[in-house]
């Protein structure tokens, strides 16, 4: 059912079984696993099921290092969250992104990819991808044309991507979310502060409120916070009348090592003659191919975690990088702009222009290669709070975006490799973008942009000096508060991380109602 | 067997488009410019690279690497086999397709080097820095 919040009578107490705080991706994939349970699950949206500036203008705040999209337009503060505007990417975290690799600081998820598997083919039905398949061979089987580059399979291979339409969790999940009897939408119900029992060590309500000046107060046995990365910090940062350094912060963990992916137009493949790389183009049925680099030789050179795509080089150069285009406060505005951007080139969409080439007729001498790359936790990369509050009187968020330097290295490690098989290969060479090599290791190319990715920043460790959440996702040190979401991730992966953020949500809501059942079977005996 | 089915596909299209696609005037220009010397024709770098792009190339090749800026020194590191019997870059009596199966096994070896951004092997390189040479 839904509520309007504004609609309450002010200083309302709404009570459930889990509140769960955000309904984007990973709030609304849990809120659907609990219909038809005997809980009531509350669920509460900050904004309406539109856009909405002045709510939107809840997340303005400001950024400092590495330049990045203004932080208001990043994600999006309505019922379906940043899946509004999401492209549909999804793919699996390598085994090796969840590996302790003494290469990369503070590296090691508790929990490994075979955890993780049952979760992502969950996660693909509620994102509408057609079959689990994520191995180039079956798909080369159903269509002979989607060729690989021959290049050794010992050093380099074919990641697969697969795309959700993409799905709009607001607008494919609104009728079911509303009509669920035991799930309890409110919307327009902003969490501004967090309280504690005495000695913090479980959350007892959370304190909500809107633009109509209401407040209400929200009690559950569980909370989960779903709010994204920069939100999921800032919220527990806020909460600090009880807890000095923020709720869960007693290590001064949340807010950093903020993550996103570095996506980089930043080299050149030239080919001898000829080719549409089909299977690199977004094509049907959905799925498109990536070079990464095999495990053995990310440990060989002690490299991140990235991934390589292929663009035509005219369509490419005629677009420019998101970061350039993204710089409106709106992200509708931002929208509109891409949008123009890539009808310039040739097509009001990437996927249609690609399209185009998915036939053999289309062939190409040379491609854009984009690198997609995981970040290296770093400290200093790390979210914030300002002195400035906003209408509601939290706090305002300050993203500073750094790096550490192991992120240029292994994108020119990345590239080398590339052009190193591509020339034993015989079929090309690879020409790097010259900013890459001006020798500056802890600078990255002005064109860098992200992915819109916010990620690490509430990380995922069994030892609370190490991270902010257990293996369950339970914050360290409360016993029944909940992060959920990529502010979990300890490390970023190559990949976007929307698939895995559905996963281990999904996983998340299983641990809780086993956990709930067992509560009650304590109680009642039953 | 990978490798072996990527290339037919690429030369079966290729091949079908070439009868009505011209050889790319880059190329035309460089097969008919009087450089064109096996000693200083990197060969797939000649598929897409014009000439000025090549001899920049060379110019970086040259500066770093200043013990080999000399005509003599490169066409001996080229040609070891022959080393004093070649005069002159222009001469055409070298075999260019020993450097091919060289170069692509210097690739295979990991022995790159990056150039303007380029990730080449020595051969080619030096190829290059010899054809900024003349």
């Amino acid at each position: 059912m839904h509520i309007d919040a504004r609609k309450l009578d002010d200083n309302s107490v709404i009570e459930g079984d889990i509140c769960i705080v955000g309904a984007g991706a990973a709030g609304i994939s849990m809120a659907i696993e609990w219909m038809n349970t005997p809980y009531k699950v509350i669920l509460l949206e900050g904004g309406g099921f539109e856009y909405e500036d002045r709510v939107q203008e809840l997340y303005s705040g400001k950024t400092t290092g590495q330049t990045y999209y203004p932080i208001k337009s990043s994600e999006l503060h309505y019922f379906g969250g940043t899946t509004a505007h999401w492209g549909g990417m999804c793919s699996l975290f390598d085994p090796i992104v969840f590996q302790k690799r003494d290469w990369v600081a503070l590296s090691g998820w508790p929990i490994n990819q075979d955890d993780l598997i049952p979760y992502y083919k969950r996660a693909h039905v509620n994102m509408d991808i057609p079959e689990y398949e994520f191995d180039v061979k079956e798909w080369q089987k159903k269509d002979p044309s989607l060729v690989t580059m021959p290049l050794d399979e010992s050093v380099v291979w074919n990641k697969i991507w697969r795309f959700s339409p993409p799905t709009r969790y607001g607008s494919k999940y609104k009728d079911t979310i509303v009509n669920a009897s035991n799930i309890h939408l409110y919307t327009y119900a902003n969490v501004v502060d967090i309280e504690a029992n005495e000695n913090v060590s479980s959350v007892n309500s959370v304190t909500v409120k809107n633009y109509a000046g209401k407040t209400h107060t929200v009690k559950a046995s569980k909370f989960v916070f779903a709010c994204a990365g920069i939100q999921n910090a800032r919220i527990l940062l806020a909460a600090n009348k009880q807890a000095p350094k923020g709720l869960g912060n007693d290590n001064d963990l949340v807010g950093r090592y903020f993550m996103e992916h570095l996506e980089i137009k930043s080299a050149e493949l030239w080919l001898k003659e000829k080719n549409a790389l089909k299977l690199y183009m977004s094509a049907s049925p959905r799925v498109q191919g990536e070079l990464a680099i095999m495990p053995q030789k990310q440990a060989e050179y002690k490299i991140l975690n990235g991934i390589v795509s292929f663009t035509p080089l005219d369509f490419a150069k005629q677009t420019p990088p998101y970061i350039k285009t993204w710089t409106s406060g709106n992200p509708l505005e931002n929208q509109k702009q891409v949008n123009k951007a890539e009808w310039k080139a040739g097509g009001n969409r990437i996927t249609r222009f690609l399209d185009k080439f998915n036939s053999t007729k289309d062939l190409h001498q040379s491609f854009q290669m984009t690198i997609r790359l995981e970040q290296e936790p770093n400290p200093l990369s790390r979210v914030t709070l300002l002195p400035e509050k906003d209408e509601l009187g939290v706090p305002r968020a300050a993203l500073n975006w750094a790096f550490t330097g192991l992120e240029k290295k292994s994108m020119i490690k990345i590239y080398e490799i590339i052009g190193q098989q591509v020339g034993a290969a015989g079929i090309g060479r690879v020409k790097l973008m010259e900013d890459l090599l001006d020798g500056k290791p802890d600078t990255v190319p002005g064109t860098t942009s992200g992915g819109w990715h916010h990620m690490g920043t509430t990380r995922m460790h069994e030892d609370p000096k190490v991270g902010v959440v257990d293996a369950n996702c339970k914050i360290h040190g409360i016993d029944n508060a909940f992060m959920a979401g990529a502010s979990c991730f300890p490390t970023g992966a190559g990949v976007n991380p929307t698939l895995t953020v559905v996963a281990l949500s999904i996983k998340l809501s299983d641990y809780l109602k086993e956990s709930i059942k067992a509560s009650r079977m304590a109680v009642t005996g039953h | 067997m990978r490798r072996r089915t990527f290339i037919v596909g690429s030369v079966a299209t290729v091949t079908v488009a070439a009868a009505a696609i011209a050889i790319p005037v880059a190329y035309k220009k460089y097969q008919d410019a009087k450089w064109d010397r096996p000693l200083i024709r990197p060969v797939i770098l000649s598929n897409f690279c014009d000439e000025e792009t090549i001899r920049n190339i060379g110019l970086a090749y040259r500066s770093k690497f200043p013990a080999e800026n000399s005509e003599r020194k490169l066409i001996d590191l080229l040609v070891p086999a022959n080393a004093g019997k070649i005069q002159t870059s222009s001469d055409n009596s070298v075999d260019g397709s020993q450097f091919i199966g060289k170069i692509q096994q210097e690739f295979k070896d990991n022995n790159i080097l990056n150039l303007n951004g380029w990730v080449l092997s020595p051969t080619e390189a030096r190829q290059c820095a010899l054809l900024s040479l003349t």
